[in-house]
């Protein structure tokens, strides 16, 4: 992947696809289930749950080309 | 007297050790007879030479390429001021002798690779790997796990640190076979993917704590003492101050 066709940015307020975001999470950390115990803590994430981390921290969006791939990012 | 018996000074110099019951003058003269290699002299492999080396482990092998730079000296605590320029193998190699004179110190300047790294695993009985990178990573395992030879493993970045023990050449006590470096880590994440320490920083504490913590699991494994890490991954959060273990197994 080249430089230039990313951009990261803020996460807006009207952000809206939570469900997602927690899909990509689960399916990143896949390879770990029924390996570890306990289990990945992505397990205990929830849609509200990511919705109320983003308002804590810093929230941010990598774009590429024409699909939005966000993620999160310690505040400080 | 046998190469392995103690002399009077050494029976000094671990006095301290030869005085635990669990170790004894059976367990230092382990020490005495034990080779072990260690990947890197850096951030981690600095603490595991230093303190291998005062506990007598009789032969100390070191693989590092690299030379001995000013931003290294916060960390690779064998290192110092008056060895900046040196390659890192002649550096620890001078810091080991100054510890411990004892100790014999087999250098190896060059970068281990998949076609190198089954011969010198082989030369060893125990392995610590204090590498920086990924590929090595898996070169180490891969080389440890052929040649039968236990490896103590180690990352670090930032505040966090993890450590475990991998013997996958052997059933646990469950008469399962252990799980190896790629049970945990299938494959290596992309280039670039995950920073290094250059790029993302690492306080010079975490390398000492977890590279000491690298150092006890290797005694532990030469002595047959306690319970090594086999099977468990040791995560050290230096920022919250706490220690969690995970447990993993076979695919």
């Amino acid at each position: 992947m080249e430089q230039s066709e990313v951009s990261i940015t803020r996460i807006p307020a009207d952000f809206d696809r939570w469900g997602e975001v927690l899909a990509l999470i689960l399916q990143a950390f896949a390879f770990m289930d029924g390996i570890i115990d306990p289990p990945s803590s992505a397990q205990l994430l929830t849609v509200d749950a990511l919705r109320a981390k983003a308002l804590r921290e810093t929230g941010l969006t990598r774009r590429r080309q024409d699909r939005r791939l966000p993620f999160c990012s310690r505040k400080g | 007297m046998t190469a392995a018996a103690l002399t009077a000074d050494e029976i000094e110099r671990y006095a301290r050790h030869i005085v635990l019951p669990e170790v004894g003058g059976a367990g230092q003269q382990k020490l005495k007879q034990a080779r072990v290699l260690v990947i890197g002299a850096g951030g981690l492999g600095a603490p595991v030479l230093e303190y291998l080396a005062a506990a007598g482990v009789g032969t100390l092998g070191v693989i590092d390429d690299d030379t001995v730079s000013l931003s290294n000296l916060q960390r690779q605590v064998i290192h110092g001021t008056d060895t900046i320029g040196m390659l890192k193998t002649q550096s620890a190699k001078a810091a080991i002798a100054r510890i411990n004179p004892n100790i014999s110190v087999e250098t190896h300047t060059s970068r281990l690779t998949a076609e190198n790294a089954p011969a010198l695993v082989a030369k060893y009985d125990i392995v610590v790997d204090g590498s920086d990178n990924f590929e090595t990573r898996y070169v180490v395992a891969d080389a440890c796990a052929t040649q039968g030879k236990p490896l103590v493993h180690a990352a670090v970045g930032r505040f966090d640190g993890s450590v475990t023990v991998l013997k996958p050449f052997e059933n646990g006590g469950d008469g399962k076979p252990n799980p190896s470096y790629r049970d945990l880590f299938p494959e290596a994440p992309p280039p670039g993917l995950v920073p290094s320490c250059a790029e993302a920083g690492v306080l010079g504490a975490l390398t000492g704590v977890v590279g000491t913590l690298q150092a006890m699991e290797a005694i532990k494994l030469i002595t047959g003492i306690g319970e090594p890490l086999v099977g468990r991954l040791l995560l050290y959060d230096a920022l919250a101050a706490r220690f969690e273990t995970i447990r993993y197994k076979r695919r």
